[in-house]
């Protein structure tokens, strides 16, 4: 008896088959995705990481920070590479490109692998505040400044340049 | 007659025949329709099964973390055999000659090797072919292979030293159907289901097989299973070897095939097969199996290193290659076999595959607990930004700035030292603990942390959590007040080290003592600090006040409640190592507060970035005097409490530091740094009792040992703006000494205005003619106030 009952089973259930297909609903779209992506199921809200492209917002809490440049500091006062060697200046191409195309934050993050390998180089100091003071952080600018200037001794010309970002900032600030 | 009866059945029987005949008809009719019915309900709600585990499923995968990238480039200080340590660190292969990508060939003065592509917070490193060329213990060159160009910089792919699990221990290193290596696939496809292309989901040709070998061989060698079977018992369904659980399996194999194709159900399949335990963990999927395995991405794996993998699914734990080394060798021979039986190798691959060792690492390729009291930071500090949630579920990529070889290092000495040190004092046996701090002065990121003398104990974290007494740490705090005082206080200013007795309302009068139990008298400031002096120090302190001493803590990053009374002066202040490094730090950076950082950047489990930790400094001692501070430090390692380092490490020298040695010894301390690296290290009891060792014994020796491998820069005491060094007589006990002549910085405009004629001490054997003296200008009485 068990034996007829297991066939019967089975035989019903390979016609089924051709049922079982018609019953589900098609949706082409819906594939098995591939692990490595999200699946169809929405990740709840607070399971959500945030991305965050923008810099923190700085104290002053200006949308769009204007720097109102009233003595204009010139590209050759930032100069660097003439100071660096080769992995600082190489590094330093990438700060360049990475500013030209708006991506200041990985600018500000090459320029800490630079200096990383020369700590002690006051120009990539000050390449870092000025892109700070670009930012709207003020307080990181000044304090950036600050450093190329600790750094600076008998470098007029550099700290001249350090004590007009520190300028800007402090303006920015008490506004 | 058979005439009478024979009409009447003739008659009835068909009636009979017709009536029963359609009930039987009928009663088979219901029969299969109900079962019709429930099979065919079964089946429909086995494929919304199906369907909603497969694609429903959503893997919860632990946070990875990793140490600092190292940046290689002509001019660092690396040497051939640190590169190779590290290449090994991060599962690259010594190789003959290089092929593929994390693989490494050792020349005579030089490292040829293919680096690993990664994704960056701030860009995307690709592979490349480099040639490394040392000379003396550093970097000379790089060179791209590929165009004979010299390259800058290249950033190798950072070591994985930990993850943060999900509470049910899962993880996957999910790879794209891309991604996965061809020789995998034939390996699969070979070993475990030949027909997978032509069958539905079940292979009964398979299954006739399997029967016939085993019955032949006598031996369960091959099952009958097709990948698509061992998918949905994996997927779905529990371990009972039961007659209901095999029959469920091949209708949802059937049901699965109809659903998705052979490409989606294989890329599910190698994401999810079960390929081993570690404790509580179990591995899923063959790109975590090469990880777990091998410590090497997939894509990197050999023949027979994806051919044992292969032979795992068939029983993970018999074939196990670490416990059972014979067993896994023989099963990857046979999956070898078979591929080349079946024509996805040719002879001699397959012979040098078979010949080859298993290659798995001792331990598993990653290890949570290869940095514990670091990872322990790593994870504080995450928590103040992340849920738990978060972490544990959404694979992020956390890149922190450990440095694994100054850890290594780091632990070893801790190590090695206390060891020495219990032998050498006749201290007991594992007793005394210690703690450790290392950090980048300039950038505030933390390369090492030494939670304790044992680096596998996950217990107490010493570096985040021992409060203990400063001692003579905190002195640097009260002399820094001083010298703010520029007009009244330079680094030559007399104190006096004299006896103190300070009335306290309502208990005892203190009493501080010098350690030697000497009275000293007067002596320049520097002296009091290298020598660390307790009752000059308090007689200074006294003079300052507590409230201006408080300012300065604050300033150099205190942030715990300080207590009111003198004995704050010599330290009665309790910090963790951390702490105190947070201060030391603000000295070591010539005045500039930078918290302390463990990480560096955030990814998401794709790649992108997520959040950046950027550097971020505020000045709050003033330049010119933290460089004064910075000299008086020099001068304990030159020639106070600390200069057993200027007899050990002579070639590091100028370096800076203090020592602290609290009551009864019951804490050690040493904060030592020089131009880009600072180290605090304690020393001492867990349960408080006396350790019997000082600053100056204990932890300085450590600290020693660990800078004699880490090699700081010297400190550059080059002064900044304000400050100039000017030529004045050294302090010397017996009493002026013009042969004893040392550059002092002073703080401008508060130079010395008097300035007297030294007399050159007279020679022992002198010729008859004396000549004159010759006259060097100095400082009249040089360490008393000046004045302006």
């Amino acid at each position: 008896m068990v034996d007829i009952k297991f066939i019967i089973i089975i035989i019903t259930l390979c016609c089924c088959l051709p049922f079982a297909a018609c019953t589900s609903v098609p949706k082409p779209e819906q594939k098995a995705p591939v692990p490595v992506e999200e699946r169809s199921v929405p990740v709840e809200e607070k399971h959500k990481v945030e991305t965050t492209t923008t810099p923190p917002p700085s104290p002053a809490t200006e949308p769009t920070p204007v720097v109102e440049v009233t003595e204009p500091i010139t590209e050759s006062e930032l100069e660097v590479k003439q100071t660096s060697g080769p992995a600082v200046v190489a590094l330093l191409d990438d700060v360049d490109q990475y500013e030209k195309a708006g991506k200041s934050d990985q600018a500000a993050a090459t320029l800490e692998r630079a200096l990383r390998i020369e700590p002690r180089n006051p120009k990539l100091w000050q390449r870092l505040s000025y892109i700070r003071l670009q930012q709207g952080q003020w307080q990181q600018a000044i304090a950036m400044a600050q450093k190329s200037n600790a750094l600076a001794a008998g470098d007029k010309q550099l700290q001249l340049t350090n004590e007009k970002i520190i300028l800007q900032a402090r303006k920015m600030l008490n506004r | 007659m058979p005439g009478r009866s024979s009409p009447k059945r003739k008659k009835r029987q068909p009636k009979r025949d017709s009536s029963s005949a359609r009930t039987k008809t009928l009663q088979w009719l219901q029969i299969v329709t109900v079962l019709f019915v429930c099979a065919a309900s079964y089946v429909i709600w086995l494929d919304a099964r199906v369907k909603s585990e497969f694609e429903g499923r959503r893997w919860a995968l632990p946070a990875r973390v990793y140490a600092q990238p190292l940046e290689l480039f002509a001019g660092l200080a690396l040497s051939r055999q640190a590169l190779i340590q590290t290449l090994q660190g991060l599962g690259y292969q010594q190789v003959k000659q290089i092929k593929g990508t994390g693989e490494y060939q050792v020349l005579s003065d030089a490292i040829r090797l293919s680096t690993r592509a990664f994704k960056f917070w701030d860009g995307e490193e690709a592979s490349r072919r480099i040639q490394v060329t040392f000379s003396e213990n550093a970097i000379a060159n790089i060179m791209n292979v590929s165009n004979a160009e010299p390259l800058a910089i290249i950033r190798l792919d950072p070591s994985l030293i930990g993850k943060i699990y999900p509470e049910h221990n899962e993880d996957r290193v999910l790879l794209a159907y891309e991604d996965v290596p061809p020789l995998l696939i034939d390996a699969l496809i070979a070993v475990e289901d030949r027909n997978f292309y032509k069958h539905f989901g079940v292979d009964p040709k398979g299954i006739l097989r399997a029967t016939w070998t085993n019955l032949r061989t006598g031996e369960l060698k091959q099952g009958g299973s097709t990948l698509t079977q061992q998918l949905v018992k994996n997927f779905f369904l529990s371990h009972e070897r039961t007659f209901w659980r095999k029959f469920n399996e091949l209708i949802m194999a059937i049901l699965l095939e109809r659903r998705y194709s052979k490409a989606e159900i294989l890329s599910a399949y190698i994401n999810e097969i079960y390929m081993g335990q570690h404790g509580a963990q179990a591995i899923h999927g063959f790109g975590t199996a090469a990880e777990y395995y091998f410590a090497r991405p997939i894509n990197e794996l050999r023949i027979e290193q994806l051919a044992l993998l292969v032979g795992l699914v068939r029983g993970a734990s018999y074939y196990n290659p670490r416990r059972h080394p014979e067993r896994a060798i023989e099963r990857r021979n046979l999956a070898i076999r078979l591929m080349l039986e079946q024509g996805y190798l040719s002879e001699q691959p397959a012979e040098k595959a078979l010949v080859a060792k298993l290659g798995v690492t001792e331990k598993p390729g990653w290890s949570s607990a290869k940095y514990p009291a670091f990872l322990d930071l790593v994870r504080r500090q995450l928590h103040r930004d992340y849920s738990s949630e978060d972490l544990r579920s959404e694979g992020l990529r956390i890149f922190t700035t450990l440095d694994p070889a100054y850890q290594e290092i780091a632990d070893n000495n801790m190590a090695k030292q206390l060891q020495r040190l219990e032998t050498a004092k006749q201290l007991p046996e594992n007793v005394v603990e210690g703690a450790g701090v290392i950090t980048n002065i300039n950038t505030g990121e933390v390369l090492a942390l030494i939670g304790g003398r044992n680096k596998q104990d996950i217990g107490f974290n010493r570096a985040l959590d021992a409060k203990r007494p400063v001692g003579s740490l905190i002195k640097p705090a009260v002399y820094l007040t001083a010298l703010t005082q520029a007009a009244k206080y330079n680094v030559l200013t007399p104190i006096e080290d004299k006896p103190v007795n300070i009335r306290q309302k309502g208990g005892e009068p203190w009493v501080p003592k010098n350690y030697d139990n000497k009275i000293h008298g007067t002596v320049p400031l520097y002296i009091a600090l290298a020598k660390s002096y307790n009752l000059a120090t308090v007689q200074l302190g006294m003079q300052l006040g507590i409230a201006p001493v408080k300012k300065t803590l604050r300033q150099l990053g205190i942030e715990t409640a300080i207590p009111d009374y003198p004995s704050l002066f010599l330290g009665a202040l309790e910090l963790t190592p951390m702490q105190v490094t947070q201060m030391y730090q603000v000295i070591a950076s010539g005045g500039f507060q930078i918290p302390l950082k463990t990480i560096r950047a955030v990814l998401d489990k794709q790649g992108n970035p997520i959040q950046r930790y950027p550097l971020d400094i505020k000045q709050t001692l003033d330049t010119n005097t933290a460089f004064l501070m910075q000299f008086l430090l020099s001068e304990v390692v030159n020639q106070g409490t600390a200069k057993a380092v200027r007899a050990k490490l002579p070639h590091l020298m100028p370096l800076a530091g203090k020592t602290g040695t609290t009551n009864d010894l019951r804490d050690s301390w040493f904060a030592g740094f020089g131009d880009n690296i600072l180290a605090v290290v304690w020393l001492g009891r867990d349960d408080n009792q006396p350790a019997g060792l000082t600053g100056a014994s204990g932890a300085l020796a450590v600290w020693t040992e660990i800078m004699r491998e880490l090699k700081p820069e010297p400190l550059s005491l080059l002064p900044p703006q304000d400050v100039q060094w000017l030529e004045a007589i050294a302090y010397d006990e017996k009493g002026d000494n013009c042969a004893n002549m040392k550059q002092f910085p002073y703080r401008l405009p508060y130079l010395p205005t008097q300035t007297t004629h030294c007399k050159k001490a007279q020679p022992k054997e002198k010729p008859a003619k004396e000549k004159p003296a010759k006259e060097k200008p100095t400082i009249k009485n040089p360490w008393s106030i000046l004045n302006l």
